[in-house]
């Protein structure tokens, strides 16, 4: 085949002119971001050298007034106090009421009302853009200072962060409707999937009493995105406290949702429910359910589920499955799940109906594999193999933790 | 007798605390600011601290190892010297951690100084 001449790239001259302009606009613009660059930094060097000192004698005298003395005076103090020496203990404020909890903490509550902190924060909520709110509401969960409701319900839900940042002020005031009202911000009128912060809030608020979380998911479960749908069972799993009488019914609802991930959430949502046969029967943990799912992830977490329960009907669902189950990450998740209850002691002696392994101990192979191994050590059964990486690794990690060996085995001090 | 503490968290606030309260209630202190730094104070051949509190996040080495390897006797110090571990990891599991690691008492951030006094007190048998 012959090239088309006309198809040859051709060399475009670039004037001298347009180049040196080209170059002197370059050199000049970098020229300006360094020389900006270096006032910034030099201000704030500046800044910083004068404030250490500032904030060194602020830290000693906070700290005398609130441990040295029997009343902190804290009016007297701020009322003798620069702008910028104001602005400097509210930052020292609020490094310290993070860190602070019991008479200490009120007392640097004291603290803040006295910088009127408390007033400005209401103001911003009611009259401030985004990031005053979110800030404000901050400074109110620092002094555990609940503002009126309807503040929080009228500002305060545009976003998640908001929903989670005002809940967050109800739960460090420790109010009496943190579960109700708390809930109501985080989970009322279309509310969306939540950051990091806003799941942690929803466990606290939620671990106070479940009943209002639950409740509300049993309306709304259904409308909510797959995100918050995750979350939401996320933050079930983790509950300790349970509800005996609570309508689950939309965690197995969940077990059938067409997203593998809250699937594979409503299962560990069930770690704690073990105890419940009613909810149990509705699950059918123990027919085909694990064994008709297509996600090797969702049967990981179901037979995490089963590990938790871990009664003889879960522990032979498991044995059950480990005939079945084709994907090596599922199979490690089984071995897991299965390990307590076998190894490396063997079996629980309560549980006598459940043969025990063959060769027991952690190295033994898995419980009913006995024969898959064969003589020449190469025909590895695909299930006996995730066994013995489970045992291994949880002889490991009992080493790593183990506080008594080496002083039992005789190790001296230096 | 004067009684001495070894205190190893990596945040100043926390440090600044416990450094005011402990001295006002009589403590010698060595303060560190990392878990290398706890573990050579430690591992010092003078080493006799009545109480020693640690953070569990470190740089350097975590507080629960540093622990385990007081526990373990690895160390100078006395392996049954009382430890305190003093964290803003509060879940269940980080408590339980803590615990099994060989602390005597488990605090979580935010913590009350006057809870904290109390308890290296009641440790120490003052």
């Amino acid at each position: 085949m012959i090239a088309d001449p006309s198809s040859a790239t051709t060399a475009v001259a670039i004037p001298p002119v347009a180049l040196t302009a080209a170059v002197v606009v370059l050199a000049a613009s970098l020229a300006a971001v360094v020389i900006v660059t270096l006032g910034y930094s030099l201000r704030s060097d500046r800044r910083r050298r004068r404030r250490t000192p500032i904030r060194a004698d602020l830290r000693s005298e906070l700290l005398d007034r609130l441990y040295g003395r029997d009343e902190p005076a804290w009016d007297e103090w701020v009322a003798t106090l620069s702008t910028t020496e104001r602005d400097e203990l509210e930052s020292l404020l609020d490094v310290y009421l993070r860190e602070l909890r019991g008479r200490d903490a009120d007392s640097l509550a004291e603290l803040g009302v006295a910088l009127g902190i408390d007033e400005r924060a209401r103001r911003d909520i009611a009259d401030g853009g985004y990031w005053e709110r979110i800030h404000a509401l901050v400074w109110l969960a620092l002094l555990r200072d609940a503002p009126d409701r309807s503040l929080l319900e009228t500002h305060c839900r545009e976003t998640p962060r908001e929903r989670a940042a005002a809940a967050r002020v109800l739960y460090a005031a420790e109010t009496t409707d943190l579960a109700t009202t708390g809930i109501d911000l985080l989970l009322e009128a279309e509310p969306r999937s939540f950051s990091v912060f806003g799941i942690d809030t929803l466990y606290r608020v939620s671990e106070t009493d479940p009943a209002p979380l639950f409740e509300r998911a049993a309306a709304d479960f259904e409308t909510w995105d797959p995100a918050l749908q995750q979350q939401v069972l996320l933050v079930t799993r983790h509950l300790h406290t349970v509800v005996g009488g609570a309508d689950l019914s939309w965690v197995i609802g969940a077990l059938s949702n067409t997203e593998p991930r809250v699937r594979s959430a409503a299962w560990r949502a069930l770690d704690a429910y073990g105890w419940n046969r009613g909810l149990r029967a509705d699950i059918g943990a123990g027919s085909d359910r694990i064994a008709d799912e297509p996600a090797p992830s969702v049967r990981a977490s179901a037979y995490r589920a089963l590990g938790a329960w871990g009664d003889t009907e879960a522990v032979t669902a498991l044995r059950a499955a480990a005939e079945a189950e084709t994907d090596d990450r599922a199979r490690v998740a089984l071995a897991r799940a299965l390990f307590p209850h076998w190894g490396p002691d063997g079996p629980d002696p309560g549980r006598g109906d459940i043969p025990a392994p063959g060769r027991g101990g952690p190295d033994g192979p898995a419980p009913g594999r006995e024969n898959a191994v064969g003589s020449d050590g190469d025909a590895v059964d695909p299930f006996d193999a995730a066994w013995r990486w489970t045992s291994e690794h949880a002889r490991f990690d009992r080493l790593a933790r183990d506080i008594s060996g080496a002083r039992t085995r005789g190790v001296t001090r230096r | 007798m004067t009684k001495s503490a070894v205190i190893a968290d990596d945040d100043e606030t926390i440090r600044s605390i416990l450094q005011y309260k402990l001295s006002n209630a009589g403590f010698d202190l060595t303060v560190c600011h990392d878990g290398e730094a706890g573990r050579e104070a430690l591992n010092d051949p003078d080493a006799d601290p009545d109480i020693v509190i640690l953070d569990v996040m470190m740089p350097r080495l975590k507080g629960t190892q540093l622990l385990r390897t007081v526990r373990r006797g690895e160390l100078a110090v006395d392996p049954d010297v009382p430890v305190i571990m003093l964290t803003s990891r509060g879940t269940e599991d980080d408590v339980l951690e803590g615990l099994e690691s060989g602390a005597n008492e488990y605090l979580t951030k935010p913590f009350s100084p006057n809870e904290l006094l109390a308890r290296v007190e009641r440790l120490i048998g003052v």
